[in-house]
């Protein structure tokens, strides 16, 4: 059977050689090198969860009174349809709410695994060259998975994502010159807009998968053709690759990758409760509840609005509002370094060369701080972020703590990449003397006989 | 004749609250002779002799029979440190002793504040709901598991209060809690508002465990942790890890 | 067949059995109603029973083949780049030559398409710089609450708070209006305010009212602390002073809360006597 299929597509397509180098392509075994695919399984699965959502939900924000007798508090209220439907799609729908929870697990952990295979990428630099071109798109990515959830969680129109889309507004009406013009492209007029819900959606079920859908396609085309990376090590070289075979290792490894990431979202969907905009309640604008948090992937932002300086900057008729520099001008600045980053440090480490090979994190100080640093930067802004919960937790002042938090967001992670340069020249020194440098062996005869050999370190 | 008709408003609230056990019918004259007493004892250091207020606490000219009961029902008065927020707690008196107290306090303090409300809780969930968002959630969260208010302050959670001292926090406002007369909010939306409020301790889970005290907070704590730590745990059963 | 073998082959049967009833299970769940528990916990081993049976065939049932692929650089021979690069230029060479003004017309026009097709994006909303800052406050609009009724003065002892709006912008119609002109009336003792010299009799009888939309990203400043007498907001924790006119105690709001100025009615009912003192809610690059 399988010849004949074999046959069918060469008479077509050409397909036998393709075939022979595909399934005997080289995939390096080291685990961490299925953090791409982690996200990737997750984008099936979201795509697979959410196309059955769309059945169910109603991008409308017309007004509907909503009769179900599993939320009695809500029975007779005047809501938007979009929010009725997915009280509808929660209760009255055999596995709705199952989906529509392990859709909003999935969400969270595609942000998560893009940033930890980003990590991963970054600080074995695997981004140099000539895989510098992968990495723009690779950053592209995240921002539009981060685009795709924000827009989701906002789709239901329930109290705690309302309070988010004003604030994203006022965030879009503080970009200068541009800003209320792209505030309007969004929301379709002032918060609440009759336009707002059915944008949004067209934005999270169309626009936006259609361009992940195509960049991550490229994304794989490029690093099919490129080949993996590999970590050194014995027998490998910058001009080959080491590893699995595509078919049928690899190809096992990770069904078995994709089947535990759909096992472990339907269970946290099954057994977690998330997003329950059931006990939020319909979006209200002029009301509010408290702790108000956006999901994670977003928090680093809020949390950058709340340490963010009250500075308001007047230039006559116009004005740069405070919000302008967490809001803008960070984020701006932290993904334009990002993207540039590969460019930054074949300048700074005048390295122009390509690479096949990784480096392990402690070969590079200079990046590995500057990781480091990032990544304890935006830590300190996700946490920031929860500076409430964190303060009744720990029976403070939310003010004092917010202090606390605008000194540390910029002291700790110079301090971080301080840490990190001590720890990698120590593992540098440590790696020395383990066979990686190369070093002279002298054989020395011990008092008891017998040969003792002597390292001495040749300097690279 | 006011001091009575206090009496009698708090025996009256004791009733209508649940749990509480039937009073004792103690004569009036006596009951804030007892009070006067447990006052001087308990409560003179901070609130001054005669309830004229010291530095460490107002004065209780005037403020009325519901303001008292809810303090010394809930346990937040006598207040351990002075100018420390009052929080719940297990109540230093009995209730024979709370009424002693009310009786004094509203007798020599005069008549005024917020008198002893009676709440009915009511069916209409839909009301009691609307009400809560518009005036309570912000400070006390959508579910009524509180938050902090600012300055080391919290609003607290709702589950431990009874219907009639949810009513009494309504109308007076304790701490720096706004306070809602019946022009406000009427007793209608009172009766409504308690019986939504009930609604905290049976909350509707059911999507699984609930973090909603938490919210995204929660969620991306575990989203981190079981989501890409279990797939971590899948991908170092099937892959190498580095071979020194 | 040797022994971990056919213990592996057991292993990833036994999975395989986890899965089929994973899938049993969810089947039933979903026949006999919606608990979301169980539904999730069969959908769940339905996959993670394979996940296991193929952890267990990789880890021991399929033998550790290793490969090796050869990884020459990208970069092509020296010739072939030339060629390539030959190839493009001359093509743009036969296309413009010497008629680099025909050219520049050519993109002029495709540039103009490219503005024209802009312009059906103008159909996507009314014009943002009209709407930004409109407000129903004027002289004389009575303040009233979400349902219409007017807002007295007995409604709010001291120490109280109602969310107020201004009368004829209220209902289902007017959502987005209210959303923006919510304000937060309190009621001080009237002794205690102090306001700047020039909002003196904005606040009669103690009645003072602020803009509900904070001006640091525009959630409500709902939370009231009566005795302190500050507004605060539970997004970012702005905090605003209530009794001199909104400035600000703590937080990342750069601007004071717009306060409204009120007077007292014959019939008992509050009435703005102006518009609001500022622009509401946050700053915008056109502070209109």
């Amino acid at each position: 059977m399988i010849r004949s299929l074999v046959r069918a597509l060469d008479d077509r397509l050409g397909a036998a050689p393709f075939l022979r180098s595909a399934l005997r392509k080289a995939f390096p075994d080291h685990w961490s090198f299925m953090l791409g695919e982690l996200a990737a399984y997750c984008f099936i699965f979201i795509l697979l969860s959410g196309t059955y959502l769309t059945f169910f939900f109603h991008p409308s924000d017309a007004r509907v009174v909503y009769h179900g007798t599993a939320v009695p508090s809500l029975d007779g209220r005047t809501m938007t349809d979009a929010y009725a439907s997915v009280l509808k799609l929660s209760f009255e729908t055999q596995v709705g709410l199952l989906i529509r929870q392990a859709h909003h697990w999935c969400a969270l952990v595609f942000a998560a695994a893009a940033i930890t295979h980003m990590g991963r990428i970054f600080f074995t630099g695997a981004f140099r060259k000539p895989r510098d071109l992968n990495w723009p798109i690779g950053l592209t990515l995240l921002l539009l998975v981060m685009a795709d959830g924000f827009t989701g969680y906002s789709l239901p129109d329930d109290q705690l994502s309302g309070a988010g889309l004003k604030i994203a507004q006022s965030i879009a009406l503080s970009i200068p010159v541009i800003g209320s013009w792209v505030a309007w492209l969004f929301f379709g007029g002032n918060i609440p807009s009759t336009e707002t819900t059915n944008r949004l959606f067209a934005i999270h079920i169309l626009f936006v998968p259609l361009a992940l859908a195509a960049l991550l396609t490229l994304h794989v085309a490029i690093l099919w053709r490129q080949k993996h990376t590999q970590f050194p090590g014995e027998g490998r070289r910058e001009n080959n690759v080491k590893g699995s075979p595509l078919w049928p290792t690899y190809t096992v490894k990770s069904l078995a990758l994709m089947m535990g990431t759909f096992g472990v979202l339907l269970l946290l969907g099954g057994f977690v409760q998330i997003n329950p905009i059931w006990l939020y309640g319909p979006y209200v604008p002029w009301t509010v509840s408290s702790p108000a948090q956006p999901d994670w992937y977003v928090g680093w932002l809020d949390g950058a609005l709340r340490v963010g300086p009250p500075l308001a900057i007047h230039l006559g008729p116009y004005t740069i509002s405070a919000l302008f520099w967490p809001g803008v001008a960070l984020p701006a600045a932290l993904f334009a370094i990002l993207y540039a980053w590969p460019w930054i440090e074949r300048a700074l480490q005048r390295d122009h060369a390509e690479h096949e090979l990784l480096q392990f994190p402690w070969q590079n100080p200079m990046r590995t701080a500057f990781g480091v640093a990032v990544l304890t930067f935006t830590a300190m802004l996700l946490l920031a972020g929860s500076d409430d919960i964190q303060a009744r937790m720990l029976r403070i002042s939310v003010q004092q703590l917010a202090w606390f938090y605008r000194i540390a967001v910029w002291v700790l992670p110079l301090l971080a990449a301080a840490i990190a340069v001590r720890i990698c020249r120590e593992l540098q020194a440590r790696h020395a003397y383990e066979g990686d440098h190369p070093a002279r062996v002298v054989l020395k005869r011990g008092e008891e006989g017998g040969y003792e050999e002597e390292r001495t370190l040749i300097p690279r | 004749m006011i001091a009575l008709l206090a009496a009698v408003l708090a025996l009256a609230a004791s009733q209508t609250s649940k749990g509480m056990p039937p009073l004792q019918k103690a004569p009036p004259t006596q009951r804030v002779a007892v009070g006067a007493e447990l006052y001087a004892e308990h409560c003179i250091s901070c609130h001054g002799a005669n309830l004229i207020g010291t530095p460490s606490g107002p004065p209780l000219i005037r403020v009325g029979a519901a303001n008292v009961d809810f303090q010394l029902a809930t346990g937040r008065m006598p207040l351990e440190v002075p100018g420390t927020e009052p929080m719940r707690g297990p109540p230093s008196f009995s209730r024979d002793q709370i009424d002693a107290i009310v009786a004094y306090v509203t007798t020599h303090g005069g008549a005024g504040g917020p008198p002893t409300p009676t709440v009915q809780p009511s069916r209409d969930l839909t009301r009691g709901r609307v009400v809560w968002e518009d005036n309570c959630q912000q400070c006390h969260g959508a579910t009524g598991y509180g938050a902090v208010t600012g300055f080391g302050w919290i609003a607290p959670p709702i589950t431990p209060a009874t219907p009639q001292q949810i009513a009494e926090a309504v109308r007076v406002g304790p701490g720096i809690m706004p306070k809602f007369n019946e022009h406000a909010l009427p007793q209608r939306d009172l009766d409504a508002l308690v019986a939504y409020a009930d609604t905290f301790r049976r909350p509707d889970d059911s999507g699984g465990y609930s973090m909603v005290s938490a919210g995204p907070v929660g969620e991306g704590l575990v989203g981190w942790l079981v989501g890409v730590g279990g797939a971590v745990i899948v991908m170092l059963l099937v892959g190498e890890t580095l071979k020194r | 067949m040797s022994s971990p073998e056919r213990r592996g082959q057991r292993i990833a049967a036994v999975w395989f059995l986890v899965s089929i009833a994973g899938s049993v299970l969810f089947a039933t769940a979903f026949a006999l109603g919606t608990n979301t528990q169980l539904q999730g916990l069969g959908a769940a081993l339905a996959c993670l029973g394979i996940a296991g049976a193929l952890v267990t065939a990789s880890r021991v049932l399929l033998p550790k083949l290793q490969t090796e692929d050869l990884h020459p650089s990208e970069r092509s021979p020296e010739a072939e780049r030339e060629d390539a690069s030959l190839l493009l230029d001359d093509g743009v060479q036969q296309v413009v030559g010497r008629r680099t003004w025909l050219v520049r017309l050519g993109v002029g026009a495709l540039g103009v398409l490219g503005l024209a097709a802009l312009f059906p994006l103008r159909s996507l909303g009314p014009s943002p710089v009209r709407e930004v800052g409109k407000s129903g406050w004027k002289a004389g609009v009575r303040l009233v609450r979400d349902d219409g009724t007017p807002v007295t003065t007995d409604l709010l002892d001291v120490g109280s708070v109602v969310t107020a709006f201004p009368e004829g912008h209220v209902g289902p119609d007017h959502e987005t209006e209210m959303a923006s002109d919510a304000v937060m009336l309190v009621r001080v003792i009237d002794g205690s305010l102090e306001l700047p010299a020039a909002r003196k009799d904005w606040a009669p009888q103690g009645f003072v009212a602020y803009s509900k939309i904070c001006t640091h990203a525009g959630c409500p400043v709902a939370l009231y602390r009566e005795g302190p007498q500050q507004l605060l907001c539970p997004c970012h924790q702005s905090t605003f002073n209530v009794l001199d006119g909104g400035s600000v105690v703590f937080g990342p709001a750069a601007r004071p809360l717009p306060q409204l100025p009120l007077e007292v009615g014959a019939d008992g009912t509050l009435r703005a006597r102006a518009g609001m003192s500022d622009f509401i809610g946050p700053d915008a690059w056109e502070h209109a």
